[in-house]
Parts: structure tokens; sequence; C-alpha cells
């Protein structure tokens, strides 16, 4: 357990400094611009994760800078075995694609008179950092959202155009959709997002 | 005897001269009448009257009808697919959270936000609609965490709760399981859909009351321009509620004043008004007689019987007073120019 202590803090220094070096080098022209999720951003879910107690098993998957497929999933399964040992059932009843990523498809069901907030702290534990960051801020994530914003944009301006909304030649996709969601406010009837098949791209 | 039926009769001759006679004679004595000093006139001497001008605002008004525009109802529309297993209840009010109807007897909630939700939301996502999404879950209990716009843990039970309150075991939110309803709780008026109905995403089902969307301003003929100035802006003046009305448009549908109206009105929903100039004009008021109009068309007023005239455009008035243009600053005009041959003439 000391060890582990030893091996957090080692790691948050270390990911700190990282941190440092990649905000002074993208400041520069030669900033990447791959779909690599910043070294920043992974330094700043360490430090949440420690903070909030979170099982170093967790922690240590971002140990080389990046969440694959098998980290969620090893992840997972420790929060699965957790809940199990508290009494809950929750089998996985395969594999889904949310947002350009693999998935666990998943129930859980409480034991008798069982209180969720149990497996909701082995959740916490041992997969919500790994999980949340797999979803959304993975290479994976980011190249998924980054192909249905270039293949999505010119239609949903045509959409918006069709519709009579104006928006600046150079917006970009998220400013395009804040204007759909924003016409769709006015009317329901009127929805570029659904239109297009936002939620519905598979990229 | 002999004279009567052998000799010349005067009698009509004499008529004849009576009648041409008479009425020359009394032409003639006119003539000469006419032509003979009149005392009376001669005793009053005809004077110039001065008199001061008075100043004072005034803010063109005009008469306008104005009628109440109902519009249909907004549709609410489901982003569901499915069978409607539950069909929507008309003349019911509904609160956020409220079941409305159901598809393959799952429940469709209301959802009051200022937008919808308009794609799935699970772990680490942000934006907006996660902000509306808190909202909405601590609104009916289900989230207590901090509203942050991050799908975070506690959002994540929260929604897990909401799902399998609907018999969704599930820690994604589907839009699809809620129908946003407006920023405020709203009324149906009518059903659009019945159990059995297939329904996809944009599927009308169900329709709020018809409401005011906007009060016609009937302007008079040529526009209101005609009735005065009005370049300053314009209100409509129902009772005591002044409103603020763009001049041409024939329209008011700022949804705050159209509401305004309407309640002013109820329960009728059309009436005479009155449009007024929002800012009053300040002129000056002269005699109507004080005025002088030259051949050419030309108007003028005359401060003295032989100063220069004063050119003005009557901006309105009566039958005894005229309002004329303020910024001459007249002090006193004659009011009766017409009784002298003025030494200059109104002329442009």
């Amino acid at each position: 357990m000391r060890a582990n202590r030893g091996r957090i803090v080692g790691t948050v220094v270390l990911m700190t400094a990282a941190a440092t070096v990649a905000t002074a080098c993208s400041a520069g022209p030669s900033a990447s611009t791959d779909n690599s999720p910043s070294i920043d951003s992974i330094a700043a879910v360490v430090l949440e994760a420690t903070a909030a107690g979170a099982d170093p098993s967790q922690i240590e998957l971002f140990d080389d800078g990046v969440i694959t497929y098998a980290d969620y999933e090893l992840a997972m399964n420790h929060f699965i075995s957790c809940a199990t040992d508290s009494g809950f059932q929750v089998p996985v009843t395969g594999t889904v694609s949310r947002g350009g990523v693999t998935v666990l498809n998943y129930t859980i069901t409480p034991p008798r008179d069982g209180d969720i907030a149990l497996a909701d702290a082995c959740y916490e534990r041992y997969a919500y950092y790994v999980d949340s960051f797999w979803q959304t801020s993975s290479s994976d994530a980011i190249a998924f959202a980054e192909r249905r914003a270039a293949a999505l944009a010119a239609p949903l301006r045509q959409c918006l155009a069709g519709y009579g909304v104006d928006v600046a030649q150079d917006a970009s996709f998220d400013e395009l959709t804040a204007a759909a969601i924003e016409h769709l406010s006015v009317n329901q009837q009127e929805n570029c997002l659904s239109d297009i098949g936002y939620s519905s791209w598979e990229g | 005897m002999g004279r009567l039926s052998g000799g010349r009769s005067w009698g009509p001759w004499v008529v004849l001269a009576g009648l041409l006679g008479v009425p020359f004679a009394g032409g003639a004595a006119w003539w000469a009448l006419s032509g003979a000093p009149n005392p009376t006139a001669d005793a009053v001497p005809v004077a110039p009257i001065h008199v001061p001008v008075d100043y004072t605002e005034i803010a063109a008004t005009t008469t306008v009808s104005i009628e109440v525009n109902n519009h249909e109802g907004v549709d609410v529309v489901t982003q569901a697919t499915g069978t409607v297993t539950l069909a929507p209840i008309a003349g019911g009010s509904v609160q956020s959270g409220d079941v409305i109807f159901a598809v393959n007897d799952h429940p469709i909630r209301a959802m009051v936000s200022e937008a919808p939700l308009w794609r799935s939301l699970g772990t680490g996502d942000t934006g907006g609609d996660v902000i509306r999404l808190e909202n909405y879950l601590s609104s009916l209990g289900y989230y207590s965490g901090v509203i942050d716009g991050t799908f975070g843990r506690d959002l994540r039970s929260a929604v897990h709760a909401f799902n399998m309150a609907g018999d969704i075991d599930s820690f994604v939110f589907d839009p699809a399981s809620v129908i946003w309803i407006g920023d405020s709780e709203a009324r149906i008026a009518q059903s659009l859909v019945a159990v059995g109905d297939m329904v996809n995403p944009g599927t009308p089902i169900a329709r709020g009351p018809d409401y005011a969307a906007g009060v016609t301003v009937e302007e008079p003929p040529g526009g209101i321009a005609t009735a005065g100035d009005f370049s300053s802006g314009a209100e409509l003046v129902v009772g005591d509620l002044r409103a603020p009305y763009q001049t041409g448009s024939g329209v008011i549908d700022d949804a705050d004043t159209v509401q305004a109206l309407v309640d002013a009105l109820a329960p009728a929903t059309s009436t005479l008004a009155q449009i007024q100039a929002a800012t009053p004009l300040r002129v000056a008021v002269v005699p109507a007689s004080s005025l002088v109009q030259g051949l050419d068309g030309t108007v003028c007023v005359y401060a003295t019987i032989d100063s220069a005239p004063v050119k003005v455009v009557p901006l309105g008035g009566g039958v005894a007073s005229s309002q004329v243009d303020a910024s001459l600053g007249l002090t006193e005009v004659v009011a009766n120019p017409g009784r002298f041959n003025l030494s200059h003439p109104c002329v442009s």
C-alpha cells in the first residue's frame, strides 16, 4: 500500500512535469495535430482520480499516457468484480459502439434491499476515470468526433440554410450544432441534427 | 263701343313698359346709391390686430383598428421510435417529469428546459445539454450533485435511476425517453396520436392550445405618416397601455407586448386604438385668420402689415387656430392681414 502511494505521487509529479512541458510546446507552431489526448488532460484526470481516492489499479492505467480498449475493459472488470462481491448482479451482454468507441453493454441489479450507492462506489473506485476518458478523450473518441464533424458540417450548414438560419461562413461544427439546437428550441419540427443523422452517424 | 272694337289698345304696352322699366330703374338706383359715401363704414377705421403667439406641444395621433392574431398551438414532437402504448390526454396541464405518453410500454416524460436534449449522454460527456440534464434530473429529485456540465459519476447514477423508473436498465441517457415541452409547464389541447400508432423521431404527438402570435394594426390608407409626424417613433395606446409600434409594420409581435395587449383587450380580441407619436412636437399656435395664402399657394404670417412675410407650413389646428413650426421664433402676428393691401406679398 505504501509502495502504491509512492508510485501514485511519483506518477502525479511526472504527469505534472510533462503537462508543463506539453503546455510550453503547444504554444509554438509545431504543436501536435494528431488525435492523441494531451498530456495535460491525462495529468488532470490523474490528479482528480487521486484526490477522489481512486484505486491505484485504475490510476496506473494512465501511466503510459493512453487509454486503450484493453485498459477500459480491465477497469470495468475490476468494477464489476467489486459490485458482484457486494451482492449485485452485473451481467455483461456484449459490447456496443458509442461515440466511436466500443463500450461494454451491461445491466446492474442490486441485491434485495441493496443500496445502489455501493455499486456506484465500486464504479468510481475502479472504473469511472478510465471509462470517462475512454469514451470522450481517447484517441479513438477524438478521431471519431473529428470525422463526424468533417462529414456532417456541410449537410448541417445546408440544413440550417434550408430552415433560414444564418450562420457565419467560417462557423465551426460546434457553432453549427449550437445554431441547430437554438433553432430546434424555437421550432421542434425543424431538427437539423436529426435530419442529418447526427446521433446515428457511425463513421 | 267703337273705341273698343276699332281703335288701338295701349294697355299691353303700358304693362310691358312697366315690367321692363321697373328693374332697370331699381338697378340704376342701386348703382347710384352704392357710389355714395357710407358714413357707417367710414366711421370704423380698420387697424391691424396684433396677437401674441402661443406655444404648446402636440403629439401626432391617429386612430387604427387592432386585432389579436391567434396562432395554432405548438406541436410537441417525440424522438422515440415504436408503438404508442399510452396516448397523450388532452385538456390537462403538463409539468416537468409528468408522463405524457408511452412508447413500447416505456413512459415518455415531459421535460421543461430552455432547450431540448438532442443526443444520448453518457459518462464523460460535457456541454450545455449535460447542464440541462443535470437541472432536469435535479428538479425531479434524481440528481443532487453539482451542476457542472460534466456527465460524472453522480449524474451517471441519477440517469440510471431515472431510466430504471422507466424500466430501462442503462447508464446512458436517451433523449427519446423525454419529450421537451418548452421552458415552462404546458397544456395539451389535442392528442395527435392514439394507442397503436407508430411514431418516429419528429412525429408530433400532441398540440398545445392556440396562442396569440401577434397583434395586427390596420393603418389608415397611405400609412400613418399621412396623419402627422411620427419620425420620432410611435406608440400604440390602448387604455392605459402604451406599446412601442413600428410605423408601417402593421403588426406587433414582441411576445411580452402581445401578451400585455391581449390582457388589456380581454375578453375582446379587437378594438379601435390610437397610434401616437412617441415624442411630442413643440409648435407655435397662431390665429387661423393670420394665415395668408399667396397666389402660388405659399402660406405666410405677418408680424406687422409692413413687415416681410414669414412663410409657414401649417402642422395642424382647427377652425380658429393653426399650428406652425416653433423654430420660426414668432412672438406676435397680425390676426387680420386680409383687411390690408400688404406691401410685401406672400410668395415663395
